[in-house]
This record gives structure tokens, sequence and C-alpha cells, in this order.
């Protein structure tokens, strides 16, 4: 399945909650599978982004474009139009750039996940943190976060770093959680396996060969599969479960 | 963009692929494709690095259109072929010129000062830019917090991008990648087996 396949297999979570509740009061294994954009209730409008990502995947539209296009419907719908606000205004460009970015990199890494067989993995047991995009203020504690990261799992199937090492583990390392579900304290993390692992980070994967991995002294033996390679496609009743057992009865237009 | 790698490999190595299982040959391709798709975005990002020439010469932040464009790239395999998807609006440049049309405007926008470089007329509206075009001309000007009009975009009916091959790896270096690592991988289950 590739990238674009997999943001239109996505479920719609229309949502009254902020970033932060919404990660403490819904399972991780559903938001994965889901399009949603703290405190945005409107189905249709989470329809639009889920479209717009697939296109931005399928390299048929630019980020600008698809920044134009989820303005001009939240204008229809009666959004304020200012771009003030930043992060907590819907239709400020801050706010579209982390949603159009952060639903681009999941579902490129998760189609990543998907395509790993055991070749794959046998050629390329780990992957390697690295900055693989610009960002304007880069977060300066990625070390920090891969330390204690590490510490939590024991540095199982991960390269015992000094704060400014390189970042590597094998795939299978539970570290990769770790990191993910934020480890030490950090309240910016997604909950998942795989990058971006936290909000507006331009930090990803590079695949390294099993003999950079000798090298590097890791135990490519004991390489095994990922783990996190969950489906994207959560059922109707599940959704509609965890909606209930939160008591977000109302959606306004329901869930899709 | 889609590159299919089964058309890049070598005629000895495509031979031996006929002869093998399904799950097998699937595996292989895997491998190929993962071999791929690893090989251009290191490429890629390396060609990010070296550009960047308009957001420099307008002094404006590069949009990372390439770097982005790189980290998102991923690939299929199935038991006949494995498929790289390159999702970089314009990447077929690197085999073609490419004219660009509007599609739902009279004319293209293209910026000329760093406050229009990566956004749209209505971004820049709503960033509080007065955006207008003076009679006749095939520009727009805009003026924002009351400061002196400054020129922001070239309208234009069509442009063309040259092409330019450097933006993806050579066939070569392309069919080496592939071929390499998946004759790699047959040999050590080859030694494996034996």
């Amino acid at each position: 399945m590739n990238s674009a396949e997999i943001e239109r297999l996505k479920e719609l979570l229309p949502t009254s909650l902020g970033s932060a509740e919404v990660r403490e009061q819904i399972a991780a294994d559903i938001l994965r599978r889901s399009v949603f954009s703290a405190r945005m209730e409107c189905a249709r409008y989470l329809a639009d982004v889920r479209e717009t990502v697939a296109q931005m995947l399928e390299g048929t539209l630019d980020q600008a474009s698809a920044r134009d296009r989820l303005e001009g419907i939240l204008e229809q719908m009666g959004h304020s139009m200012s771009d003030e606000g930043g992060l907590k205004n819907p239709a400020s460009i801050r706010r579209l750039n982390l949603v159009l970015e952060t639903q681009t990199q999941m579902a490129a890494s998760v189609a990543r996940l998907q395509g790993q067989t055991p070749a794959v993995v046998e050629e390329w047991p780990a992957w390697e943190l690295e900055r693989q995009e610009a960002r304007a203020l880069p977060r300066p504690d990625w070390a920090a976060r891969w330390y204690l990261a590490g510490q939590s799992v024991g540095w199982k199937g991960a390269l015992p770093a000094h704060i400014g090492g390189r970042m590597v583990a094998l795939k299978s390392s539970p570290i990769w959680q770790a990191l993910g579900d934020g480890v030490g304290g950090f309240k910016d993390t997604l909950g998942n396996p795989y990058p971006p692992f936290a909000y507006s980070s331009g930090m990803g994967w590079t695949d390294l060969s099993r003999r950079e991995c000798i090298e590097l002294g890791l135990d490519v033996e004991g390489a095994g599969m990922p783990a996190g390679s969950a489906s994207l496609a959560p059922s109707e009743d599940e959704i509609d479960e965890v909606a209930k057992r939160f008591g977000f009865g109302d959606f306004g237009e329901g869930l899709l | 963009m889609e590159l299919f790698i089964s058309a890049k490999i070598s005629p000895k190595l495509r031979g031996l692929l006929l002869e093998e299982p399904v799950d097998y040959r699937k595996e292989l391709f895997s491998v190929g494709g993962n071999a791929l798709a690893e090989g251009l975005k290191r490429y890629i990002r390396r060609q990010a690095d070296l550009r960047h020439d308009t957001a420099r010469r307008l002094g404006a932040r590069p949009t990372g259109l390439l770097r982005k464009g790189a980290a998102r790239i991923t690939w299929m395999a199935s038991a006949n072929d494995a498929t790289v998807n390159v999702p970089i609006v314009g990447i077929s440049r690197a085999f073609h010129d490419l004219t660009i049309r509007p599609r739902n405007a009279k004319a293209l926008t293209i910026p000329v000062a760093d406050a229009a470089y990566g956004h749209r007329v209505r971004e820049l509206q709503r960033m509080g830019w007065q955006v207008f075009r003076p009679r006749g001309r095939d520009f727009l000007m805009g003026r924002k917090d009351g400061g002196e009009a400054k020129l922001l975009y070239a309208l234009r009916k069509s442009v063309t991008v040259r092409k330019d091959r450097t933006l993806l790896p050579t066939d070569d270096q392309v069919s080496a990648t592939i071929t390499n690592a998946m004759a790699r991988h047959h040999a050590r289950k080859v030694v494996s087996a034996a």
C-alpha cells in the first residue's frame, strides 16, 4: 500500500479537544489511524484534509497549493481568515503547515513500515535518526531525548550514545516507541514509534546497511521486524466505542 | 512520479528472477525498491543543498520542497516489480522541459520578492498585505502596514522550466543501485543455504 492509499484509508476523528487532551484521552492506536485536527469538529473539513494530504503524497499538489485549498474551505465554513492566533487558529498558516506536514510525514512512515520485509531488514537492520528537513527553530534536545529513551529501554537494540553522538538503533528496538512516547517528560510527542515523533519535527529515518551496523557495533543477529506497523483502518465500531467510552457522544456531523 | 524498478535491473538478474519462486521474487524486489528509495533520498537531499537559487536571490527562506519530498519517498513491492514513489511536484523536469499554465486563474503569479516567496496572493492578503495590480501592467504590487508599495509577483500566461537532469540520478546510477542490492541479497541467500 502506498502512502496516499494509507492516508485515504484513515478514519476521521472530529474532536473538540486540544492536542494534549486528545493524546491523553484517546488510544494511541486510534489516533495513529485517524485524521484529526485539534478542536476541529467538522468531519467534512477533515475529509478535505485527508484528500489534500493524499494528493501531496502522490506528488500532484505542493504545500502552498494545499494550504490555499484548505484556506478556501475554512473560509467557506465561516472561519476568520486572519492569520493571528498561531496554532490555535485552524486557518493560520502555521497551523495548516503543521497539519499538512505531520500527516504527510506519518503516512510516509507507515508506508515505510509496511514495506519492511525480512529481506529488507536483513540488508538494512537499523535506522539512524537524523535531521532531514530544515526548521527555523530546530529542537535542541534530540540528543537528550535519545539518551533518556535509550536509558528507559536499557539500550536494547540501540547504540548507547553520549550526548551529541549518532542516534542509531535496530528497526526492532523499543527505543523508537520510547522516543515517540516522549520518555523523559517531553509533552510534544505524537505517541508513534516512527517519525516525525514530535510535532513539527524535521527528524527522520535513514536506513543503515548491515555492514555499517556491524562497524558501529550493533548486534545485527538480534535484528527483527519493526514493531508498530499497525493497520491504519480502524472499524467504525472501534472508533465509536472509544468515543462513547470518553463521553464524546455528540460530534455534530458524526463519525464517518 | 513513480519509478518502476523492473525496467532498471540488469538482463542477467532479470533472467535469474524468472527462475525463482514468487515469494522470493517479491523479497528481492523489496530489496531493490528499498535500495532505490534510500539512494534517491540521499541524492535528492544533496541536490537540495546545492539549490535554493531563487530563495537566495530574493532573500527568502527556502520552502524545502525537495527535502520534504525526499523524506516522503516510499516504495511497494510485488512478485513482478517494485514501484518507488517520489512525491515532488515537478520532478519530471529531470526528464523534459516543463510548461506550467494557470489552472483556476488567468495568470501565474511568479514571486519576485521575499515576502511573496512560497505564498499565494490570498495568503499575503491574510498576512495583512494590500495586493493590487497597476492598470495595464503584468505584475502585482503590495503594501503592508501603510508602508511603501513593493513589487510582489510577476504575472505570466505560462512558464517553461528547463529540463534539469541532475534533479535525479542517472539511469546507470539507478540501475547499479538496484542491481547491486538485489544481487548482494541473492548472494547472501546462496551463501547461507550452502
